[in-house]
């Protein structure tokens, strides 16, 4: 199939006229006014990739005096444009045509400078008519389609990326939420990091925007980022998982603080908690569990979960890169890490209050699984490597902040592993929880309370007696209903 | 100076954008341009010296259907005049849109890919229905367009598509009055020049392609 595509295919109806009569809609078609019309043509034939001409008149026009008028006086300006050498063809002797002189012609510097399809994809090097042309001085109305600029916004651009893997369940009402962005981005980028889900409908997507798929090997959620950014056009990158939703504001909000401030790196936002089925668990997360943000402390970064959601962060594209992305290694506990980086880079990070993000936590997400705990690990090894303690001013950062977090979330998981059977998990549990309690300022009266534990079997019996004790009797609740 | 190719297509469609759901609506405009048409071919001829041929695309689709009882009807109701254009050298083909009846009004249903393929099929296969021969011209309603719509119309045996307007930034509907879903699309991107659109952007050219040898269909 050859698109044929119409440089200045410019239908007009009845219709819309009458509409303009009324005052409610003020399009500036170029059938309505031959003076643009005849600068736009002038312009569109100096162009350097000429093929065709194509035009389109919607049948009711001809019930409208003036615009016929201007019809056969527009299509008498191409005759005379081009003196002549011209011929009205049918779309299949135009095609033929038009191949024969695409494939005969001397390329001009114009063309070797765009012999990448990729760069004609945002208009920012296409050589046609509109980056020749004054728009402005042709007086298009803000409503018309080829009014402003290209492409959006004075300088920012925006690309969204998001990874994708397994059955996704979500993923169209995610695609969906990027759709419907008030400031949309200007390239949605997918990556399938490996998966077996068929993502052909995406092409069926009718987006504001082109939707580019890209593949890798299964890699992880951060691999998948990492590809999609060194794969964006855009100054900008918006992040979105594939259970997660943007509100329509998302975008026109947390791109906001770039326009103001070129230095800003991050720019992120509160966000509500949902479930599988999009129903509003917790609303405004962040503030609801008391979590601060922005934050201004190496200490408040490592101390706890930072809640820095991608779903609900724009980056500034070199600022990733700079850091490195985010850490492959990590498949949980990566976006955390990344924070870190950039707070210790002394990047400048912008926080939003309003929740323009729905989070989605279920059963199958991320932080359900073995790769989270895994991670847990090599993110305290990672802040336990790089981090180093303060000793005049007293911060122990590993001893007293970070250690005693990841201590407790682990014992939670030991003690949820324990009282599901989960033997190889508790095992593993159990492994990094002597690594933690080691790194702790109680180490020694720690140590005991640990190795009390320290036997999955017994201490899952022991969980058992203790749940059957009368709630008086009780020493304390069951920590593995702990609600994190 | 070579000489350049110019395309004159001519939507054939009811007059009003919005039809009742289910009585025809007037096409005084088509009965019109029909008596026009010969003088402004009569003065093109005479300009480029050459015979002028010009492109009809026929609304075809779901709208039709239920507002005119048939999808073909406007293939049917003008056969004759339709029948002397192709003697003058003329070609036809479709001009499908999205519409879809939701109750109240007709809203362009332009996020239901499923749909979007559906109203393409319609017309696709009236086209065959009503001239006995393979559509191979395509220009959609609004300038809608998506990659599977794109893949869909190659799929189909579609060789020509003039849908895309270079140059439009993505817009909700062409009137805001009107209702429908989805976007139609950005294509300040495409190319001004005729090309084979790549698969997985309808925008892109598809540098995989030799031209030449897909043009022989």
């Amino acid at each position: 199939m050859l698109p044929l595509t119409a440089g200045l295919t410019l239908a007009l109806t009845e219709h819309r006229s009458r509409i303009v009569a009324a005052g409610t809609y003020t399009p500036l078609w170029l059938w309505r006014d031959p003076a643009q019309f005849r600068a736009m043509l002038a312009v569109r034939l100096g162009g350097p990739s000429l093929t065709h001409l194509a035009f389109a008149v919607r049948s009711d026009t001809a019930l409208n005096e003036d615009l016929w008028t201007n019809v056969e006086a527009n299509l008498a300006e191409v005759a005379r444009q081009l003196k002549g050498q011209h011929e009205w063809s049918t779309p299949r002797r135009a095609a033929a045509s038009a191949l024969d002189r695409q494939s005969h012609r001397t390329p001009s510097p114009a063309d070797s400078a765009h012999t990448s399809a990729d760069q004609w994809l945002y208009g920012r090097d296409d050589p046609g008519f509109r980056e020749q042309i004054d728009l402005g001085a042709l007086a298009f109305g803000p409503e018309h389609p080829m009014a402003g600029p290209t492409p959006p916004g004075p300088s920012l651009t925006v690309s969204a990326v998001l990874p994708a893997f397994g059955r996704a369940p979500h993923l169209r009402d995610a695609i969906a939420s990027v759709v419907d962005q008030t400031a949309p981005p200007v390239e949605l980028i997918v990556v399938d990091d490996g998966s077996a889900h068929d993502l052909d409908f995406l092409y069926g997507v009718a987006a504001p925007f082109p939707i580019r798929i890209a593949r890798q090997e299964h890699a992880g959620q951060s691999a998948a980022r990492n590809l999609g950014v060194e794969l964006a056009r855009g100054d900008l990158i918006a992040f979105l998982d594939q259970d997660d939703l943007w509100l329509a504001e998302h975008l026109a909000s947390l791109t906001q603080p770039f326009k103001s401030n070129p230095d800003l790196a991050w720019s992120y936002c509160e966000f509500d908690e949902v479930d599988a089925e999009g129903r509003t668990v917790t609303r405004s997360y962040l503030r609801q569990h008391g979590v601060v943000h922005p934050k201004n402390t190496l200490a408040d970064c490592i101390g706890d979960d930072l809640m820095v959601l991608p779903s609900a962060s724009v980056v500034r594209r070199d600022a990733f890169l700079g850091l490195g992305g985010f850490d492959v290694s990590l498949r949980g506990f990566e976006d955390d890490d990344l924070y870190v980086r950039a707070f210790r880079a002394g990047l400048q990070f912008s926080f939003d209050a309003a929740s323009l993000t729905r989070y989605r936590v279920h059963d199958d997400g991320d932080s359900a699984g073995p790769n989270f705990a895994v991670s847990r690990r090599r993110f305290a090894e990672k802040l336990q490597r790089t981090i180093r303690d303060d000793r005049r001013s007293g911060r122990y950062y590993m001893r007293d902040v970070a250690a005693p977090r990841f201590f407790q979330a682990t014992l939670d998981d030991y003690v949820r592993a324990v009282s599901v059977g989960e033997w190889v998990t508790a095992e593993s549990c159990l492994r990094d929880l002597w690594y933690l309690a080691r790194l702790r300022r109680d180490w020694p009266t720690l140590s005991w309370k640990v190795w009390l534990i320290s036997r999955p079997r017994l201490f899952a019996r022991m969980l058992r007696l203790h749940d059957g004790l009368p709630r008086s009797l009780r020493l304390t609740d069951n920590p593995s209903i702990r609600q994190r | 100076m070579d000489t350049i190719p110019v395309v004159l297509c001519f939507d054939a469609e009811p007059d009003p954008r919005e039809l009742p759901s289910r009585s025809p609506a007037p096409t005084a405009g088509l009965d019109r341009l029909l008596t026009l048409e010969p003088a402004l071919r009569d003065r093109l001829s005479a300009a480029s010296d050459r015979q002028a041929e010009f492109a009809w695309l026929l609304r075809m689709d779901s709208q039709m259907m239920t507002a005119y009882g048939s999808s073909t009807w406007m293939a049917t109701q003008y056969e004759a005049a339709w029948s002397e254009l192709r003697d003058r050298g003329d070609e036809f083909g479709v001009h499908p849109h999205n519409w879809r009846w939701r109750g109240e009004r007709w809203v362009a249903d332009n996020a239901d890919a499923p749909w979007v393929a559906h109203c393409t099929d319609v017309a696709i296969d009236g086209f065959r229905q009503a001239f006995g021969e393979p559509c191979r011209l395509h220009k959609a309603g609004d300038g809608f367009m998506t990659t599977a719509v794109a893949r869909h119309l190659d799929e189909r045996g579609v060789l020509f598509d003039l849908s895309v307007e270079p140059g439009t930034k993505a817009q909700r509907n062409l009137v805001p009055e009107e209702q429908s879903t989805g976007w139609l699309p950005d294509t300040r991107s495409a190319p001004h020049f005729a090309y084979y659109p790549a698969r997985s952007d309808f925008r892109r050219p598809d540098p995989a392609v030799v031209m030449a040898s897909r043009c022989s269909h």
